[in-house]
């Protein structure tokens, strides 16, 4: 036998190998019901289905589609097949195919009863198809049983661009969502416990509804210098503890960097004592009016201006303290320069 | 298509591959595949791709606020004596950010700030939706050969609620009437590439499809799960969603499609506010008493056992069958995995029943409080062992 001729008879071997694998309609090892290689008749196989539907899937009549995939799988059940309470449930789904989801049409492993793979989710009645794998120990479910998977197989794939689609506007929602959050934690006003309590309080039921573009402010306490505005000699630069009892900012920018607030204000140092005033709110910088007792009588007016200093502590921790006085001083020396 | 399993952590600290350290679960599980035949010694990313979900750094950034917060302050903080008090705890807990989270200081932080729950929430919602999502991206690549991968995932203590609350944010997302507010912060295609979903390629072909799809959302979407497993089940404490995923259907389908809820009968975070099995036709419970470590809590030790790791092979992966189901089975019987064995199989047996009397001590059912204590003699138990 020549080379040629033998190498003729191989090729012509596997050819009818593989016929006869296609007409038996193997599936890929991925494919499997009852762990067994899908086997369904030569009219189901995957690239038989995909020869009856691809010209209307690939114009989007997916009403065509399934009205096809419904009249080839009905016509080729038998009379003994078509009482099955299974097939009730399959052709009921597949009449409603065009408004399921891909994911209706797996085929998983379930727990009740053990051992067996069941085709869609239950409902609460439990009407699924279920294969009882460990009874059928060696042999195969029926043919229109396996005809039945391929179709749900081939139905996860019709029904995806559409799903996709879909769940693409989703996925951006809570992408677009998830940022919104993590902006303000990282670039809003920094909250307190009771404020993050609080403006939580404010957030709707539903984790897509957007941020409010507002914040609460509450018994907020800060650090500014107080300036009297009569009388410079007792002009006094030594930090002051500010608290807000109660204020709102606005944010201006989406993603919670800048804003503006404005706040009732209550100060608190050492030669002034309390005073009580405004206060407003530009971005990181805070500036009010407070109102203490005179040793004159009456009431002085205090500048009040103020930054927020957590930003300066963010890029240096350990040298903060240092900068802070550095930055005092700057004030101070730049107070003294004024005409 | 490779089936995807999440792996969603605890309480504590958390870092990036946290699930394949030593005492991870894709570590434990690596282990666990050695004694099974048809994996052939492969590990566990040969058969399925898993994601790792973190959401710890939320709490971190909110300590790290409140630190800063704190220590912006300075001495002045002393002119009120209540600001001083709330300044100096504040600057305790955000200095000792591992401890406050080891003895359940997370489960404070989620529960009792709703802005930090969401932002939670909507990080293991976008990373668990966009890895599917992703997927099913590349399934449509196939044309319509193929099939869709299975969606497994698992819960870990806290991450039993997080997940629970994730899942119900996905299903309940919710976007008519708030389009032109989102299409003004989104730069549409953008943002699966920046986020690292989609190449540009598969962004650009999207856009095309998106272009000529004629469907419109009005109600919102389901997502379903293959298999939901719960590891220490801190439900029925933690959980803080509006609605049930664990019961929510969709077209009368349950979407959470097989649920296991695992218990460790010496684990007493499970014990303090038991959970009930929701109605749900293919819901099973796993109950297991092995002691293998000195922390019964460790998401690892809850895998380690043949009857948990069993029943995540036979969700996720196909060359796991019947035989080998059957062989785990029986493996679970053995006395190893119902008493004393791996790490502390050398304890003498006075150290075997102090632990078990220290862990006794620490069930009951109760609240938060309960549990905080809880978390804290785990903790203690972990670190110090048994005397």
């Amino acid at each position: 036998m020549s080379k040629g001729t033998a190498s003729a008879i191989v090729k012509a071997w596997l050819a009818a190998l593989w016929l006869a694998i296609s007409s038996l309609g193997i599936a890929s090892a991925s494919e499997q019901l009852c762990e067994k290689d899908l086997a369904p008749g030569a009219a189901f196989t995957r690239s038989a289905l995909i020869d009856l539907v691809h010209e209307d899937f690939a114009i989007g009549r997916l009403d065509l589609v399934r009205d096809k995939l419904y009249r080839a799988y009905d016509a080729s059940l038998t009379n003994a097949e078509r009482l099955r309470p299974e097939v009730d449930i399959f052709l009921l789904r597949l009449k409603r195919a065009y408004e399921s989801v891909p994911q209706q049409w797996t085929l998983q492993r379930v727990q009740r009863p053990e051992g067996a793979e069941a085709l869609f989710s239950a409902d609460a009645a439990n009407r699924r198809v279920v294969f009882n794998c460990l009874e059928l120990g060696d042999s195969r479910p029926e043919e229109y049983l396996q005809n039945m998977v391929s179709i749900a197989f081939l139905m996860q794939k019709i029904l995806l661009p559409r799903w996709n689609v879909e769940d693409k506007k989703r996925f951006d929602l809570l992408s677009a969502r998830l940022k919104n959050h993590e902006d303000l934690l990282k670039n809003g006003l920094p909250m307190w416990p009771w404020e993050l309590w609080l403006n939580g309080k404010r957030l709707g039921e539903n984790d897509t509804s957007a941020l409010p573009g507002t914040q609460i402010i509450v018994m907020r306490p800060s650090v500014g210098l107080e300036i009297n505005t009569r009388s410079r000699e007792k002009a006094d630069l030594e930090g002051s503890l500010l608290v807000e009892p109660i204020g709102m900012i606005w944010y201006r920018k989406p993603d919670f960097s800048d804003w503006i607030g404005v706040s009732a204000l209550v100060t608190s140092s050492t030669r002034q004592g309390m005073g009580y005033g405004v206060l407003v709110r530009y971005g990181r910088y805070t500036a009010g009016l407070t109102r203490h007792k005179s040793d004159r009588g009456g009431d002085d007016t205090y500048l009040t201006v103020s930054f927020d200093l957590y930003d300066l502590i963010e890029k240096k921790r350990e040298t903060f303290s240092a900068d802070r006085d550095r930055l005092k001083s700057s004030a101070k020396e730049l107070f003294n320069k004024l005409p | 298509m490779k089936s995807v399993v999440f792996f969603v952590h605890g309480i504590g600290r958390h870092g990036e591959n946290w699930s394949t350290a030593p005492d991870g679960p894709v570590t434990a599980l690596d282990k666990a595949m050695k004694r099974y035949t048809c994996f052939e010694g492969k590990p566990l990313s040969e058969f399925v791709d898993i994601v790792e979900v973190r959401y710890d750094d939320l709490f971190d950034l909110v300590l790290d606020n409140w630190e800063k917060l704190a220590d912006s302050l300075g001495p002045v903080a002393g002119n009120i004596p209540w600001v001083a008090k709330v300044t100096s705890l504040l600057d305790d807990v955000g200095g000792n950010k591992n401890r406050f989270a080891d003895f359940g200081g997370d489960v404070l932080l989620y529960r009792g700030f709703d802005l930090v729950a969401r932002a939670v929430r909507l990080r293991v919602a976008a990373m668990i939706a966009g890895e599917v999502f992703r997927r099913n991206v590349a399934a449509q690549g196939e044309g319509l050969s193929g099939t869709l991968p299975k969606v497994v995932i698992v819960g870990h203590s806290m991450g039993t609620a997080v997940v629970r609350d994730a899942l119900w944010a996905i299903v309940s997302a919710s976007f008519p009437g708030d389009k032109a507010t989102l299409k003004e912060k989104l730069p549409e295609e953008k943002w699966l590439v920046d986020l690292g979903m989609l190449s540009e390629e598969q962004a650009q072909k999207f856009a095309v499809m998106e272009g000529t799809a004629s469907a419109s959302q009005s109600s919102p979407l389901p997502f379903f799960v293959d298999r939901l497993m719960m590891l220490a089940n801190t439900i029925p404490l933690i959980s803080c969603a509006s609605g049930d995923y664990l019961t929510a259907k969709f077209q009368n389908d349950f979407q959470c499609k097989s649920i296991t809820n695992v218990k460790h009968e010496l684990d007493p975070v499970c014990r303090v506010k038991p959970f009930e099995m929701p109605n749900h036709p293919d819901a099973v419970e796993i109950s297991i008493e092995h002691l293998h470590d000195r922390n019964v809590h460790g998401f690892a030790h809850y895998l380690s056992h043949p009857s948990v790791h069993a029943n995540l092979f036979r969700a996720a992966i196909n060359e796991f069958k019947l035989k080998d189901l059957a062989e785990a089975r029986k493996l679970a019987t053995q006395s190893e995995w119902n008493g004393i064995g791996g790490k502390l199989a050398e304890l003498v047996d006075a150290k075997k029943a102090e632990l078990r009397n220290r862990l006794q001590g620490l069930m009951g059912e109760g609240d938060l409080l309960k549990l905080a204590q809880v978390f804290k003699g785990l903790q203690g138990l972990k670190n110090g062992g048994v005397a």
